[in-house]
C-alpha cells in the first residue's frame, strides 16, 4: 500500500498505511493535544476528546491549483471535529488542528471536567504534574462550570484499598487506567462502572477492595491525582525531588526506571523514560524502594559483637593467611549469590584468583552454563535480543510462568497478542494454571517431573518424516511416553506444527536445564524444527537479577564446580574457609551443605541485610553498599550492561561497595594481579550447520513414600525476588505471607481450608506457614514461593531434582 | 636644577567616599595632573544573569530593583516590558499610564540623589539634605502604593501588581505643586554660583563624536549635543500620549551635564501632570491571560484558576522560541535586556545591558588632561550606580 | 562683584533656619508606616485557631532566594498541614511574593513590625511558632 499525502495546518505530510491522523502529525512535530492517548497502548481510546480536528475536503479541481502553503485557514467545506487519534486520513484532505471553534471546543470539554473537583490543588500530590493543570493554562481556562464548594456532591473515595488511593472526584474518566490494566498488564483489574446513582466511576471490576498485580502502571499513567499512590502520599511536591535515571535489579529484565529522591531518601518510582519496558514497572520495581532502608547490615561484627571494619578486614586477612599456610589455597571456597552485582562477582572471582583458590561457586548459575556448554557444541548459542521476541512466530514457554519470574516478557507477550502486525503464538508447558492462559496459547498441562518426557514426545513429532534421528537412544513407546507426561497427543501435534512454522523464542526454566539431559533435548528439539540458528532464541528465565553477569564471570574461570562437587568436597572437609558474597546463604544452598558449613573455621559474609541468622564456628560479617548506594552494574536477559545508579549516600561511613572491602582486604596481601579474564560472550555469526547431541533416554524413578506422599515445589514470586524484597512495604502490602499452595481437591480431601496454618514436613525438617487453596493445581503438589522472610522452603530439600516429598497437616485454626 | 618627576601609579581605592559605590580607579598621575586612568569595575558582582537563568521570569522581578537601586521603579518597569515583547502582549492602559508615573517620579528621585552625591563631593553639603528632603516625599508616595521604600517589585508581567492607594492622586499633586520651587532653589544655590561653575565648567570634556563611540546614553549623551531619549525614538507605555522636551546642552562638559539633569526634573514634572490629568479607568493587570496569574479572590473560589496559578507557579508559562532585545530610558541611561526564551518558563540567557556600565568606560577619555580633584566632579556627573554596572 | 550668587544662596540658608526642621527624631517619635508595607512575616490562623496553612509549597517554590522551608505533617483527620516552616527572615528579600502566590491566606507581612533586629544572625531564622507570634508587635523569636 502507498503512503497517503494531505496536510496538516498547511504542511504537506505523509503517512505510512495504518497510521492516524495524531501519529503523522507527531511524526512530523506538529502538537495535537490529546489527553488519553498514549504510546505505550497498542490501540488508542479515544474518550478525551481534546485531539480533535477538522477536516477539509476540497473539489477536484481546486486540490490541483492549491500549493503545499496555500490557504492558512479552512475555506472548503470542513468535516464536524472528529478524534484525531483514530482517524485515517484521506489522500489530498487538509486537516485543521487549530481553528477558533476547536480551541472553544476543547476549553468547553475541560471545563466539564471540574463537577466534582474539591478545590485541593494546594494538598494534592500530582500538582506540578497534572494533566488538568496543564489543560487549564494551555487552553485558557480560567472559570469552569459553577460550584459551591461548601455543598460539592461527593462521588467515592477508596481508601480501603490497599497501596492504590483512588479519590474519584479528581477523575477525569479518561480511562488511560483502565486500558494500561487491560491492554498492556492483561490483568484487567479496573473498568468505567456506572453507580446506582448514574453516575460513572472508576471502580474494581467486582466491586472489591483492589487485589492486584500492584504493578505501579496506573497510578503512573493517571494523568490527575484520582489514582495515587498510598505510599507516597504527602511525603513531597513532584518538583521538590531529583530524578536518578537507573536500572531495577530485582529480576533479570533490568527495566529502567526513575528514583525520585529528596533529603538523601528515596521517596518512591516514575518511569517516563524510553526504554524497553516502555515505562512499564511490576510491583518490585515501583514499590519496593524503601527496602533500602530496613533491616540493613550496618555494622561490620565478630561472631555478633559490633566492631570496625578495619578490625575485621585484618582478622579475616590474618585468619585466611593462616588457612593457607596450614591446608593451602583450595581449603577457601567462595559463594556468590547469583542476585548480586557484576562488581560483587567480578571481585569474587578476582579474590580466588588472589588467594589461588579452585573454588568459585555461584549457585543458580549451574542451569545456565549447561545450556551454554550444550549450546556451544550444537551450534546455537548466539546472543539475543529483546527485539526477536516481538518478530518471532512462535514463543515456547517450559517449566515457568514468566508472569511470576520475569515479569517483561509476560508483557511482551501480551503485547504480541494485540498487535495487528505480527500475532505469533504461544505454547505454554507448565503444570499449572497461570496468566497466560488468559490468551488461549497451545498449553501442554503436563504432570511435573516429566518434563523430559515432554521434550521427547515433541521432538519425535517434529522428527517424524525426517531421516536422521539416530541421536536419542532408547526411547520408549510413545504411548508410554504420552501417559508419563498426561497431555493429550492432538496437542504435542499441534504443538508441534506451530514450532515448525516459523521463528522460535524458547523460554526454558533454569532450574529445569539444572536437571540431566534437558539441556541436550531442549537444543535437540530447536534444530529438529528446522530453523536456521539466527531464528532461534533462548532465553533461561531465572529470579536471580544477575544470572547472566554469573555467566559471563564463570564461562571464562577454571574454578567454577557445581554443587554436587561443592557439597562432595564439604563433606570430605577440604574447605576451612567460605567467603560468601550475598544476604542470605540458606535461601541459595539446600541445608545438607549449609549444615556442613556451621562447622567450618572461617565464614566471612560480605551483606547488606541482616536476614536469616545463619552462623559458623567463627562468622564475620562486613556491611556492603545496596543498589541504592552505588553504581553497580548487572546484565540482563539478553546480555546487555544495566547500570543501577548511586541514588542515596550509605547511613554511615562503614557500608563500603563490595569492590572496595575487597580492595582493602587484597591491599593486606601486598601481591600484584593479573588482569582479569572474562569472556566477552558469544560471536554474532550464524552458524550453518547445527550438530544435534546425543542423547540416551533412562527413566526417572518415583522415590515417594508413604510418609511423604505429595511432592513440593519452590515457586516464583512476582511480590518477592531476594529475601530482601520481604522488607519493601509495597511488596508487604501487596503480599504478606508466603502461603502454600495445593488444589482444592488436595483440600477437600484433607480437611483443610485457605488462611489455615499448616505443617509441611520432609524427610529433612519442618516449616510452617499458611494455606491457600487454589484451583488449576495438580492434586498432589504444595508449592511455596521463595524470597519471603517467614518462610525458607529451601530448608526442607534433600536433593536437587526440582521436587522434595513432604507430608502437611495442620496445625491451628485459620484467621 | 631641575628635579626629575615621574608618572604615579596611585589606586583611587574601592573604599572611598566619593565614587559612589565600590569603584577602583587606577590612575597615572603627572603631578596632579592625569596621564591615564583605568577604572577597575566588578566589586558588587552578585551574578544576576546567571541566577536569571534558574528562576521563572516573574521570579526575578525583585532582583532588578537591586540594579539600579536608586531607581527601582524604573529597572521593574523596563524588565517588564522586555517579558510584555516577548510574549507578546500589552498591558492595560491603566496600568501603562501608572508606570509612566512610576517611572517618571523614579526620574526625579534618581536625579535628586544624583544632585545630592554630586553636589556634596563637589563640597555644597547643603544641597545634600534639601534634595534628599524632597526624595522622603517621593518615596512616601512610592511605599503608599507598593509597600517598600527602596525595593518597590511593584511592575509585573502584563501590568502592576496592585492599584494606586486612597490618597495617591492628592499627594502626588501636592508633591507636584512645592516642587518647581524647590527646583528654583537648588538652582540659586548652584547653577550661577562661581565656585560651582569654576569646579564644573570645561571638566570632563567629552566631545559628541567620543560620546557616540563609546555608546554612552541617558544624560550623558545629552549632555554631548545629541538629542537622543528612547523615550521618543522607540516609545514604549504610551510616552507617544505626552508632550515634553528633550534637554540637551553643547557644553559636553559637567557642566552641561549638570543643566541637563536639572531640565530632566522639569520636563519629568510635566509629565507627571499629563499623566495625573488623564489617568484611564479600568483594570491594572491582565485578565484571563496565559501568562498571568487570576486574582486573589479568583484562585480562592474557582477550580481552573487555581489549577491555572498553580502551574504558572511551579512550570512557568510558556513562551515563544525567541531572542529579543528591548530597552528604555532609565535615569541612568538606556537600560537593556536581551533575553534569550526556549519555551519554558526560565530564561535559556538574560543578559542586562547597564548604562552605568558604558558610561564608566567613557570615564578615561573625560579624564584625560584633567586634574585630580576633577576626578570626583565627573564621577558625580556621570552618575553610575554600581548595583547596575556589576549586576 | 559684590557675591551677588553666593548672597542669593546664602538668602536660602538662612531662610530655612527659621523654618521647622522635617526631620522626625526617631525612636521618639516614630512614623505610621501605611498599610501596604511589606515587614516581618506572621502566619495567618482560622477564627477557632487552626493554623490556616496546608503546604500547597508555593511559597517555596516561588521565594526566589529559597528562604522558605516546610516539611508536611498529616492531621489527624487525614489532610495535610504544615508540620515544620521555618523562614530566614535574615535572607530574607521582603520581595512579598509569598504573600502573593499563597492560595490560603496562610502567610502574610504586617505593616508596621519592622523592628525585630538581633545579634545573632542564627536568631532571624523563625519557626513557626514563633511565626505564630510574629503578627504581634511584642512577638518575636524566643529561642
Amino acid at each position: 500500500m502507498a503512503d497517503i499525502n494531505f496536510f496538516i495546518d498547511g504542511i504537506a505530510v505523509s503517512a505510512k498505511p495504518g497510521e492516524t491522523i495524531l501519529q503523522v502529525a507527531d511524526r512530523h512535530g506538529i502538537y495535537i493535544p490529546a489527553i488519553c492517548y498514549s504510546d505505550r497502548f497498542s490501540s488508542p481510546i479515544g474518550s478525551c476528546r481534546i485531539c480533535i480536528v477538522v477536516i477539509e475536503q476540497l473539489p477536484e479541481e481546486d486540490l490541483r491549483t492549491h500549493s503545499a502553503t496555500h490557504h492558512p485557514v479552512a475555506t472548503g467545506k470542513c468535516s464536524r471535529p472528529m478524534p484525531s487519534c483514530v482517524m485515517k486520513p484521506k489522500e489530498g484532505t487538509y486537516v485543521w488542528t487549530n481553528t477558533e471553534a476547536l480551541k472553544q471546543a476543547r476549553a468547553d470539554i475541560v471545563k466539564k471536567w471540574n463537577r466534582y473537583h474539591p478545590l485541593q490543588c494546594g494538598v494534592c500530590d500530582a500538582s506540578g504534574e497534572c494533566e488538568l493543570q496543564d489543560a487549564a493554562l494551555e487552553f485558557n481556562i480560567t472559570e469552569g462550570l459553577p460550584q459551591d464548594f461548601d455543598n460539592l456532591p461527593q462521588k467515592t473515595i477508596h481508601k480501603e484499598w490497599p497501596i492504590v488511593n483512588n479519590d474519584t472526584n479528581l477523575c477525569i474518566e479518561c480511562k488511560r487506567c483502565v486500558k494500561i490494566c487491560d491492554d498492556v498488564m492483561g490483568v484487567k483489574a479496573l473498568a468505567l462502572i456506572k453507580k446506582e446513582s448514574g453516575i460513572f466511576e472508576i471502580d474494581t471490576v467486582d466491586g472489591k477492595p483492589l487485589d492486584c498485580e500492584f504493578c505501579n502502571q496506573c497510578i503512573d499513567i493517571c494523568p490527575t491525582g484520582s489514582l495515587e499512590s498510598k505510599l507516597f502520599m504527602y511525603k513531597s511536591k513532584a518538583w521538590e525531588m531529583d530524578r536518578i535515571v537507573s536500572s531495577c535489579f530485582f529480576c533479570p529484565a533490568g527495566c529502567a526506571l526513575e528514583l525520585n529522591v529528596k533529603d538523601n531518601k528515596i521517596l518512591r518510582v516514575t518511569n517516563h523514560l524510553p526504554s524497553f519496558n516502555d515505562g512499564n514497572l511490576c510491583n518490585l520495581g515501583a514499590f519496593a524502594y524503601d527496602m533500602n532502608e530496613k533491616n540493613r547490615t550496618v555494622s561490620a561484627s565478630i561472631d555478633g559483637r559490633e566492631t570496625d571494619v578495619n578490625n575485621v578486614i585484618n582478622k579475616t586477612y590474618k585468619e585466611i593467611k593462616r588457612i593457607i599456610n596450614e591446608y593451602g589455597s583450595d581449603s577457601i571456597a567462595i559463594v556468590c549469590d547469583s542476585s548480586v552485582s557484576s562488581e560483587s562477582m567480578v571481585s569474587a572471582k578476582w579474590f580466588a584468583d588472589l588467594v589461588g583458590t579452585k573454588t568459585l561457586i555461584i549457585p543458580d548459575a549451574d542451569g545456565i552454563l549447561k545450556l551454554n556448554r550444550v549450546l556451544k557444541k550444537s551450534g546455537l548459542l548466539k546472543q539475543s535480543s529483546y527485539e526477536s521476541i516481538k518478530n518471532s512466530d512462535t514463543v515456547f514457554v517450559i517449566g515457568t510462568d514468566v508472569t511470576n519470574s520475569v515479569p517483561l516478557l509476560d508483557w511482551f507477550i501480551i503485547r504480541k497478542s494485540k498487535s495487528k502486525a505480527k500475532k505469533g503464538k504461544l505454547i505454554m508447558a507448565y503444570y499449572r494454571e497461570s496468566k497466560l492462559d488468559k490468551l488461549k496459547p497451545i498449553s501442554l498441562r503436563y504432570n511435573l517431573g516429566s518434563e523430559r518426557e515432554l521434550l521427547l514426545l515433541l521432538i519425535l513429532k517434529l522428527a517424524e518424516g525426517a531421516e536422521n534421528t539416530g541421536f536419542i537412544k532408547k526411547i520408549p513407546d510413545p504411548d508410554a511416553l504420552i501417559k508419563i507426561t498426561g497431555v493429550q497427543e492432538e496437542t504435542i501435534e499441534a504443538a508441534a506444527n506451530q514450532i515448525k512454522s516459523g521463528s522460535l523464542s524458547i523460554m526454558i526454566d533454569t532450574s529445569l536445564l539444572e536437571r540431566a539431559g534437558i539441556p541436550e533435548l531442549i537444543s535437540d528439539l530447536a534444530i529438529v524444527s528446522g530453523n536456521r540458528s539466527d531464528s532461534i532464541e533462548f532465553w533461561p528465565i531465572s529470579r536471580k537479577a544477575n544470572i547472566k553477569g554469573a555467566e559471563s564471570i564463570l564461562s571464562g574461570a577454571d574454578q567454577h564446580i557445581d554443587k554436587a562437587l561443592f557439597q562432595q568436597r564439604l563433606s570430605e572437609g577440604v574447605f576451612h574457609a567460605i567467603i560468601y558474597f550475598g544476604n542470605a546463604i540458606e535461601r541459595i544452598l539446600p541445608p545438607q551443605i549449609t549444615a556442613k558449613i556451621t562447622d567450618i573455621d572461617l565464614f566471612v559474609m560480605l551483606s547488606s541485610y541482616k536476614t536469616d541468622n545463619f552462623s559458623a564456628k567463627k562468622t564475620f560479617v562486613l556491611p556492603v553498599a545496596t543498589g541504592y548506594e552505588t553504581d553497580s552494574h548487572y546484565l540482563n536477559l539478553e546480555g546487555r550492561l544495566i547500570t543501577a545508579r548511586k541514588a542515596v549516600n550509605a547511613e554511615n561511613e562503614n557500608i563500603l561497595p563490595v569492590q572496595s572491602v575487597i580492595k582493602l582486604l587484597a591491599e593486606k596481601f601486598n601481591t600484584i594481579m593479573a588482569p582479569l579474564k572474562i569472556d566477552s560472550g558469544p560471536a554474532a555469526a550464524i552458524t550453518e550447520k547445527l550438530i544435534p547431541l546425543d542423547y540416551e533416554y533412562k527413566a526417572m524413578e518415583e522415590m515417594g513414600s508413604k510418609h511423604y506422599p505429595y511432592k513440593l515445589i519452590i515457586g516464583h514470586d512476582r511480590f518477592r525476588s531476594d529475601v530482601s524484597t520481604s522488607f519493601g512495604s509495597g511488596p508487604k502490602i501487596a503480599k504478606s505471607v508466603g502461603y502454600a499452595e495445593i488444589s482444592d481437591r488436595l483440600a477437600e480431601s484433607l480437611d483443610l481450608k485457605s488462611n489455615d496454618r499448616v505443617r509441611i514436613i520432609s524427610k529433612m525438617g519442618e516449616s510452617e506457614t499458611v494455606l491457600s487453596v487454589c484451583s488449576g493445581l495438580p492434586d498432589n503438589l504444595v508449592i511455596v514461593p521463595e524470597g519471603f522472610a517467614d518462610i525458607n522452603p529451601l530448608t526442607l530439600f534433600s536433593s536437587d531434582d526440582g521436587y522434595e516429598h513432604v507430608n502437611i497437616e495442620k496445625i491451628g485454626g485459620g484467621k | 636644577m631641575s628635579i626629575e618627576s615621574r608618572e604615579m601609579l596611585i589606586n583611587m581605592g574601592p573604599q572611598h567616599p566619593s565614587t559612589h559605590g565600590v569603584l577602583r580607579i587606577i590612575l597615572k598621575l603627572n603631578g596632579e595632573k592625569i596621564a591615564a586612568s583605568e577604572p577597575d569595575v566588578g566589586y558588587l558582582h552578585r551574578g544576576f544573569e546567571k541566577l536569571a537563568e534558574n528562576m521563572l521570569y516573574h521570579q526575578f522581578i525583585p532582583y532588578t530593583d537591586r540594579l539600579d537601586y536608586i531607581a527601582s521603579m524604573n529597572n521593574n518597569q523596563s524588565y517588564v516590558i522586555a517579558v510584555e515583547k516577548l510574549l507578546g502582549i500589552e498591558a492595560p492602559p491603566r496600568a501603562q499610564a501608572i508606570r509612566v508615573i512610576m517611572s517618571e517620579l523614579g526620574r526625579i528621585s534618581s536625579h535628586l540623589v544624583w544632585l545630592a552625591t554630586h553636589a556634596l563631593d563637589i563640597g555644597a553639603m547643603t544641597v545634600f539634605l534639601y534634595c534628599f528632603r524632597e526624595r522622603e516625599t517621593i518615596i512616601d508616595l512610592f511605599e503608599e502604593t507598593s509597600g517598600n521604600r527602596l525595593n518597590y517589585n511593584y511592575s509585573r508581567i502584563g501590568g502592576v501588581a496592585f492599584d494606586l492607594p486612597e490618597g495617591f492622586k492628592d499627594n502626588l499633586r501636592k508633591f507636584l505643586d512645592i516642587f518647581p520651587e524647590k527646583l528654583g532653589e537648588y538652582h540659586r544655590l548652584l547653577t550661577k554660583n562661581r565656585i560651582w561653575m569654576s569646579r564644573t565648567k570645561g571638566v570632563g570634556i567629552l566631545t559628541r563624536e567620543q560620546a557616540i563611540n563609546w555608546g554612552v546614553s541617558g544624560p550623558v549623551l545629552r549632555g554631548s549635543g545629541v538629542k537622543w531619549d528612547i523615550r521618543k525614538a522607540f516609545p514604549y507605555d504610551g510616552y507617544e500620549n505626552y508632550d515634553f522636551d528633550i534637554p540637551t546642552d553643547d557644553a559636553c562638559d559637567v557642566y552641561g551635564r549638570y543643566l541637563v539633569r536639572m531640565e530632566e526634573m522639569r520636563q519629568s514634572r510635566r509629565i507627571l501632570q499629563q499623566a495625573l490629568k488623564h489617568l484611564p479607568d479600568g483594570k491594572v493587570i491582565l485578565e484571563d491571560s496565559p501568562y498571568v496569574s487570576p486574582s486573589k479572590e479568583k484562585i480562592m473560589t474557582e477550580n481552573f484558576s487555581l489549577m491555572k496559578h498553580m502551574v504558572l507557579t511551579i512550570k512557568g508559562m510558556h513562551t515563544p522560541i525567541a531572542t529579543l532585545y528591548s530597552a528604555t530610558e532609565n535615569p541612568k541611561g538606556e537600560l537593556g535586556f536581551y533575553i534569550v526564551a526556549d519555551g519554558s518558563g526560565k530564561p535559556y540567557k538574560l543578559k542586562i545591558r547597564a548604562p552605568s556600565f558604558i558610561n564608566i568606560s567613557a570615564m578615561p577619555t573625560m579624564l584625560r588632561g584633567n586634574y585630580l580633584a576633577d576626578v570626583i566632579a565627573v564621577i558625580g556627573s556621570l552618575d553610575f550606580v554600581f548595583g547596575e554596572s556589576d549586576r | 562683584m559684590l557675591f551677588k550668587d553666593l548672597r542669593k544662596g546664602l538668602a536660602v540658608t538662612i531662610g530655612y533656619l527659621f523654618r521647622r526642621p522635617v526631620t522626625v527624631q526617631y525612636p521618639t517619635e516614630k512614623l505610621i508606616p501605611p498599610e501596604r508595607s511589606r515587614w516581618r512575616h506572621y502566619l495567618g490562623v482560622f477564627p477557632e485557631g487552626k493554623i490556616r496553612c496546608i503546604d500547597c509549597g508555593l511559597c517555596e517554590r516561588v521565594c526566589p532566594p529559597k528562604v522558605i522551608k516546610i516539611i508536611p505533617e498529616i492531621r489527624e483527620d487525614g489532610t495535610k498541614a504544615s508540620g515544620e516552616y521555618e523562614i530566614d527572615l535574615g535572607r530574607c528579600m521582603y520581595c512579598g511574593f509569598c504573600v502573593e502566590v499563597c492560595p490560603e491566606l496562610a502567610i502574610l507581612m504586617s505593616s508596621d513590625n519592622y523592628e525585630f533586629s538581633e545579634y545573632n544572625r542564627d536568631r532571624l531564622i523563625y519557626q513557626k511558632e514563633a511565626l505564630l507570634q510574629s503578627g504581634s508587635l511584642s512577638g518575636g523569636n524566643d529561642e
